[in-house]
């Protein structure tokens, strides 16, 4: 009853995908897990099978008990993307796209043709093994939360990490399944022995032990933060059972999720420092991407202060907050986006995602556009403007809550660790005036959202218990 | 139909009763001790245990099951696969209150451990009585999920190894679906925190057998 994935061997090289750096990473460092897929040319292509589900009823064959195995279109296996293209349909949407296949209209529904029918169905039972399948995954990460080893151990056969890494950073994957993916990766590769919080530091509220002598080290040298050890002889050691498990174990540098961590920026510089409010599924995204920064950081493979910093720039731009849009406006910059785009086909500085540039190169004035609710005015101002006119009418004893709960994170210990770009009061009015949304608005997709920026704070939190 | 309606109407008659009495002790103890005031949805919620509500909630909307498989009691339907609902020769909006009637029990329990234990202290209710039920999208898989999703207790005491593999025959008999996929993710975590026997259940049935 449940959907396998596995990786085929390509006839040519040419049929791997390699991994491509971001700008934030110079080159591959010596030793990281992944390094041999790489080094053979990339990852190979995966599919997925489902033809060991029989004997079960489909409802999108007319209820009967199938004899066989199920078959979409005459496969019992395709390439993982084929699988997933209509994940993220609604059923009425799916109604829509058959009908579009068929070239009538939604309705003609009862007067379809045998095999018309056929297809139908074969899409609508695609379509449900999609849901399905990431419902699985989900499963998959669930039974491996809390390091629970009997499942962790069972499913890194199935799922080993250049897999799961070539398929959380696979642009041509709905945001829905790869969150599926990175809780996978989260709780089956990341959050396990030999890793431990604060590198492996005794923290409040457990035990704290008192060190007589202190020796700096300077935080701009590679591996300054504590490596995670297995010595030659260590019972893990030597009840492996893969040698992707020895891999996994032996691996001592702090390079070790290097393809991660270049991931994990890449993605989070993507955003721009901007969330779309009602973007359900990439902001699932963004937060399970945040608990893996979390845990790679306090596992101390962020190991040096430039690549912490490299994390906490877009993370800031982020946490901020004010560029932040809806549904609807992103859309409506969309269109103007495209005027724009008509108006002048040169290519300007502006960045493209800024929507106080868009609105003024094309010239529009916002409260003239009555497409635009005059309530999402001030998202249209420039962030200097913003920073002096914010004055959100919270509840004072909100405020003095959040100013402890950021001292508590260490936003003062990451501010003085790192860039000094961002004063403490400039990230105290920032948080404040999350607080304040949350306070008002409290509908799903901004509760999302703040669950986001709570996150993002625990990142923030992580470095400063590294210190 | 009518006498079912008849029914409901006296059941109505003498909860009211029972309301009133439960509303007159719960406001004498509230004034007694005015800082442990419930909010008033917890109130409702245990005067709904209190006075059986639930109960004749629970009976009346597993009906349909009830009369397939042969138990006493219980209105004459059958499921509409075309329209996703039960239907009834006499009485056309019976599907949309089964639908609203699951609504409401899950209202009844939701966010309130008390009555959620007490829902679950019926054996029967869970297993087979809203198990039966799942497969029809009347909400019967909605209000499992909120009775188990965050009790920790419940997970760990009443999830067991029959309703696990009351729900993998689900999927073998009615097809893929996630809903019911998500019952078995549900059960593994409690608000982040891993309910260990349920790991391990779902690893053994589900991917060893």
């Amino acid at each position: 009853m449940l959907i396998e994935t596995f990786q085929i061997e390509p006839s040519s090289r040419a049929k791997r995908t390699p991994w491509k750096l971001s700008k934030f990473s110079n080159n591959f460092p010596e030793e990281y897990l992944g390094k041999k897929v790489q080094d053979e040319g990339g990852f190979s292509p995966i599919k997925v099978r489902w033809g060991k589900m029989k004997t079960m009823k489909g409802k999108s064959n007319g209820g009967s008990l199938l004899k066989d195995d199920f078959k979409i279109g005459e496969k019992q296996e395709c390439d993982i993307t084929e699988f997933f293209k209509f994940v993220s349909k609604t059923s009425s949407q799916m109604d829509s796209y058959i009908f579009d296949h068929k070239g009538g209209s939604v309705d003609d529904l009862d007067d379809l043709s045998l095999e018309e029918e056929a297809i139908r169905a074969s899409l609508t039972l695609q379509w449900e093994f999609s849901l399905y399948y990431i419902s699985q995954i989900k499963l998959f990460a669930n039974m491996c939360q809390g390091r629970s080893y009997n499942c962790i151990s069972h499913l890194s056969k199935n799922f080993p990490y250049p897999m799961l890494m070539h398929l959380v950073s696979n642009d041509k994957l709905e945001f829905e399944v790869r969150t599926a993916f990175c809780m996978l990766l989260k709780n089956l590769w990341v959050d396990r022995y030999p890793h431990s919080s604060n590198c492996g530091r005794p923290s409040v509220p457990n035990l704290v032990w008192v060190y007589n002598v202190l020796e700096k080290t300077d935080v701009d040298q590679e591996g300054a933060l504590l490596h995670f050890n297995l010595d030659q002889g260590h019972p893990c050691l030597e009840m492996r059972e893969t040698d992707a498990d020895f891999e996994f174990l032996s691996m001592k540098s702090h390079t070790k999720f290097f393809l991660l961590r270049d991931f994990l920026v890449k993605f989070l510089a993507s955003l721009e420092g901007v969330q779309t409010i009602g973007k359900k599924s990439k902001n699932d995204m963004v937060l399970i991407i945040l608990r893996l920064a979390a845990d790679l950081m306090s596992f101390g493979f962020f190991s040096t202060r430039s690549k912490i910093v490299q994390l906490c720039e877009p993370l800031l731009e982020v946490l901020d907050g004010r560029a932040d849009i809806t549904v609807e406006l992103r859309s409506t910059l969309g269109f103007l986006k495209k005027e724009l785009e008509k108006k002048r086909p040169k290519k300007t500085n502006a960045s493209p995602s800024s929507p106080c540039h868009m609105v003024s190169e094309a010239g529009f004035e916002m409260t003239e556009n009555p497409v635009l609710p005059a309530a999402r005015k001030d998202q249209f101002h420039s962030r200097s403007e913003n920073k002096q006119a914010t004055c959100f009418g919270v509840d004072p004893d909100l405020i003095t809550q959040h100013a402890g709960n950021m001292t508590i994170a260490g936003v003062d210990a990451f501010h003085l660790s790192t860039t000094g770009k961002c004063t403490p009061e400039y990230l105290n009015l920032l948080a404040r005036r999350q607080i304040g949304k949350s306070r008002w608005s409290v509908d799903s997709d901004t509760l999302r959202i703040m669950n986001c920026k709570q996150n993002m704070l625990s990142v923030l939190r992580s470095v400063a218990n590294l210190r | 139909m009518e006498n079912l309606l008849i029914d409901l109407i006296k059941s109505c008659g003498e909860f009211s009763g029972r309301i009133e009495r439960r509303f007159d002790i719960l406001s004498k103890e509230d004034a007694k001790a005015p800082e442990a005031k419930e909010d008033s949805s917890v109130m409702f919620q245990t005067i709904a245990s209190d006075v059986k509500l639930v109960d004749a909630v629970f009976q009346l909307f597993s009906s349909p099951t009830r009369v397939q498989t042969g138990d006493q009691k219980g209105l004459s339907m059958v499921w509409d696969d075309k329209y996703r609902c039960f239907k009834n020769e006499q009485f056309d909006k019976i599907g949309d209150i089964i639908i609203l009637g699951w609504k409401c029990l899950r209202t009844m329990f939701q966010k309130n451990r008390r009555a959620e234990n007490y829902f679950a202290r019926h054996n029967e209710w869970v297993n087979p009585g809203i198990i039966r039920q799942i497969p029809y999208k009347v909400g019967a898989a909605r209000a499992f999920e909120t009775l188990i999703s965050d009790n920790v207790a419940l997970l760990e005491q009443e999830v067991d190894k029959s309703i696990i593999l009351a729900f993998i025959n689900l999927i073998k008999s009615h097809g893929p679906e996630d809903r019911l996929m998500n019952f078995f993710a549900a059960i593994c975590t409690c608000q982040g925190a891993p309910i260990k026997s349920n790991q391990e259940a779902c690893l053994n049935l589900l991917l060893l057998n």
